[in-house]
């Protein structure tokens, strides 16, 4: 599993550019998380991909219009992504219920807020 | 005095510099013609909006500045959908600009709404939708920035209908087009220092020569550089003309329809100078033998084309007509002499061209090497998509300068010649325009000849009529057993008279004796002119390499 985080002006178009990179290559995309982070957006992106194609999608999204920026995860980091599901219910200590939310903690801060919890 | 929104959309192109646009009128876009009655800008109406945005794109292609088209919105916006996609594969700047439904219909899927912004987000270098009038100039000074910078592009702004009617009081009109996360030109250091290392301890060495010459407007920068280094040179389709065919390092065309001087050169060569070509796979053949030994310096302004079939070595990213300059004013005094290995790619023997000669019928591929010798020197021409245009390819290496060989390379969009041309001669009244077309092409936008009457250009259409869908019979003849499966036109129509028709006076040649006279009198015609040429049917264009050979391994004629 590959992770790609995308830095982008959330100006028009500019997210589904930044996915189409990935689409139009017949990618899947496993999973997306996208929010604004800092002065920008983040899109967060897992696929699965030759890294030849990868580095091809990222050079592509490094010149798409509204880009600022690519950076690519560690593979420890996109296996541990790549595995969670969310969000996902479970029952916790002393009858109390426990809700674990996948990705990265920025782009589900705002779940996160709502949930009331301070962290994943 | 209030402005109205499409009164502001027009006032944007002016200020951009448009003069003409190409378009074709709709319900949803009726507010921007009511704006263009008392206008300044001059409008070229159309038969199809696929006529309107390939002569936009012909008009660009020809002058380097934006093509600008109108559309209305739902089927008047898809129609433009195959013109778009041929601009961002060619890097063509183009503004297209297309009505929609009211704001409050959008999504309700209204009377010819369709998702244009959606449908054209891959196939764009930037497209959005005007939900505010006062962002339209904004948005419609990022479009053409957009188009025109960095590796040219098509832009498509699309304009609701009551976004178009709305009225303003005051409009701030933007110095610049700039928008967030868009820096075409970013600085970067340039590895020249590399590259000359490279070229010092390369044997063979040989340059190819791209599109990226004349959209950067680095014709003479790079045919210094190249004159200068001396090594073997060949160029892209699009890259034909940039280097003059005098040059002996000069070995012609690359690729599946190249010269057979060039595509052994490439193949054995050491080390290759990319300056601002794709390396598609038309260029390449099959990209695991593609210059084989060789390191590749890639020469490029936009880094998304690096490395797309074939990894590149070592990249030179920036406008060729800086990179290229400094690179010229780098060189030691003292370069390697590359004159044997020049000679040794020379000795390659190019194979005679075939007359193509059956049936007493005219030669088309000798037909096409008497047009390129009696054309005006400074003549365009354009080609459409098949058998016709890699054989016009093949002998247009003598053309002055790169804009004027226009042809649908990337895409391959049949049904680009006639359209192109108009917007070519729109571009330059005065100077000699032919449109070289198939028959199956130019029954795709055929109706364009309406146009063509109308504003009484004096383009001459070549028609190159074998009957058939000659590209794809050729692959079905070399490939699958000669089994011809719906290639066959034999029921064409009387393409003269259906010229005539339109008013536009046309010859029949159908005899190979008379080939000279009747193409001199067609070209010496005041006004426009049709000449249709039915040629042998089963005429091949060699040599070739198949799809998925290497360059080196190239078919030069029939199986006898």
């Amino acid at each position: 599993m590959t992770g790609v985080a995308v830095y982008f002006h959330n100006i028009p178009g500019a997210m589904m550019r930044v996915l189409n990179c990935f689409t139009r290559r017949g990618l899947v995309i496993q999973a997306v998380w996208c929010a604004p982070v800092g002065e920008h957006h983040r899109a967060t992106v897992l696929v699965e991909a030759s890294t030849a194609t990868i580095d091809q999608t990222v050079r592509e999204l490094e010149s798409t219009v509204g880009v600022e920026r690519v950076e690519r995860l560690e593979k420890s980091q996109a296996e541990q992504l790549s595995q969670t599901r969310a969000p996902e219910v479970v029952a916790g200590e002393n009858g109390s219920t426990v809700i674990r939310v996948a990705g990265p903690p920025e782009e589900n801060r705002f779940l996160l807020k709502w949930l009331g919890s301070p962290s994943s | 005095m209030p402005i109205t929104g499409a009164q502001i959309a027009l006032e944007c192109l002016m200020r951009e510099g448009v003069e003409v646009v190409f378009g074709y009128p709709g319900g949803a876009n009726i507010p921007i013609y009511d704006a263009l009655y008392n206008s300044p800008i001059r409008h070229i109406l159309t038969r199809h909006e696929q006529g309107a945005v390939f002569a936009a794109e012909g008009y660009a292609r020809a002058s380097g500045q934006p093509g600008v088209c109108l559309a209305t919105s739902g089927p008047g916006a898809t129609n433009l959908v195959t013109g778009i996609a041929d601009a961002k594969m060619d890097g063509v700047p183009l503004v297209c600009i297309t009505g929609q439904v009211r704001r409050p219909m959008i999504g309700t899927d209204a009377f010819q709404e369709t998702d244009v912004v959606g449908l054209t987000l891959p196939i764009t270098k930037f497209n959005c939708m005007v939900t505010r009038t006062e962002d339209l100039p904004r948005l419609m000074a990022q479009a053409f920035h957009v188009a025109r910078s960095g590796r040219p592009g098509p832009v498509l702004i699309d304009l609701p209908v009551d976004v178009s009617k709305e009225q303003l009081e005051t409009v701030e009109y933007p110095e610049t087009g700039e928008l967030p996360g868009y820096t075409p030109e970013k600085k970067v250091e340039l590895p020249l220092d590399q590259v000359i290392e490279m070229l010092a301890s390369s044997r063979r060495p040989v340059a190819i020569v791209g599109a990226g010459a004349k959209w950067g407007g680095a014709t003479a920068q790079v045919r210094d550089l190249l004159d200068r280094l001396k090594l073997p040179t060949v160029t892209t389709v699009q890259g034909l003309g940039t280097v003059p065919e005098d040059r002996d390092y000069f070995l012609g065309m690359v690729g599946m329809h190249g010269t057979r001087q060039s595509n052994i050169a490439v193949s054995h060569s050491d080390l290759l100078l990319v300056l601002g070509a794709r390396l598609d796979d038309r260029v390449t053949g099959d990209p695991t033998r593609f210059a084989k030994h060789a390191k590749i310096v890639h020469f490029e302004i936009d880094p998304a084309q690096l490395s797309r079939v074939r990894p590149c070595d070592l990249p030179v990213v920036g406008d060729l007509k800086d990179t290229a300059g400094r690179m010229l004013s780098a060189l030691p005094a003292s370069l390697p002499d590359w004159s044997a290995w020049l000679e040794e790619t020379r000795s390659v023997p190019n194979p005679q061209p075939k007359e193509n000669v059956g049936q007493g019928k005219p030669s088309p591929t000798l037909l096409l090497e008497m047009l390129f010798e009696m054309i005006q020197p400074d003549a365009l021409l354009t080609a459409d998509v098949g058998q016709h245009q890699m054989w016009a390819a093949q002998r247009a290496s003598g053309i002055a300068h790169p804009r004027q060989f226009i042809t649908s390379g990337g895409l391959g969009a049949m049904g680009f010649a006639l359209p192109a041309s108009i917007g070519v001669q729109i571009a330059y009244p005065h100077r000699q325009v032919v449109c070289i077309t198939g028959d199956g092409g130019f029954q795709m936008n055929i109706q364009e000849l309406a146009t063509i009457q109308r504003y009484s250009l004096p383009i001459k259409i070549l028609v190159i009529d074998n009957k058939y869908l000659g590209m794809v019979r050729q692959w079905q003849q070399l490939f699958h057993d000669r089994r011809y499966s719906e290639v066959d036109l034999y029921d064409n129509p009387d393409f003269v008279r259906i010229g005539e028709a339109y008013g536009i006076p046309g010859t029949l040649m159908n005899r190979g004796t008379d080939m000279e006279r009747q193409l001199t009198e067609f070209l010496a015609s005041p006004g426009s002119a049709q000449l249709v040429v039915e040629c042998p049917a089963e005429a091949n264009v060699y040599p070739m390499v198949a799809s998925g050979a290497p360059l080196s391994e190239m078919i030069l004629e029939d199986k006898k």
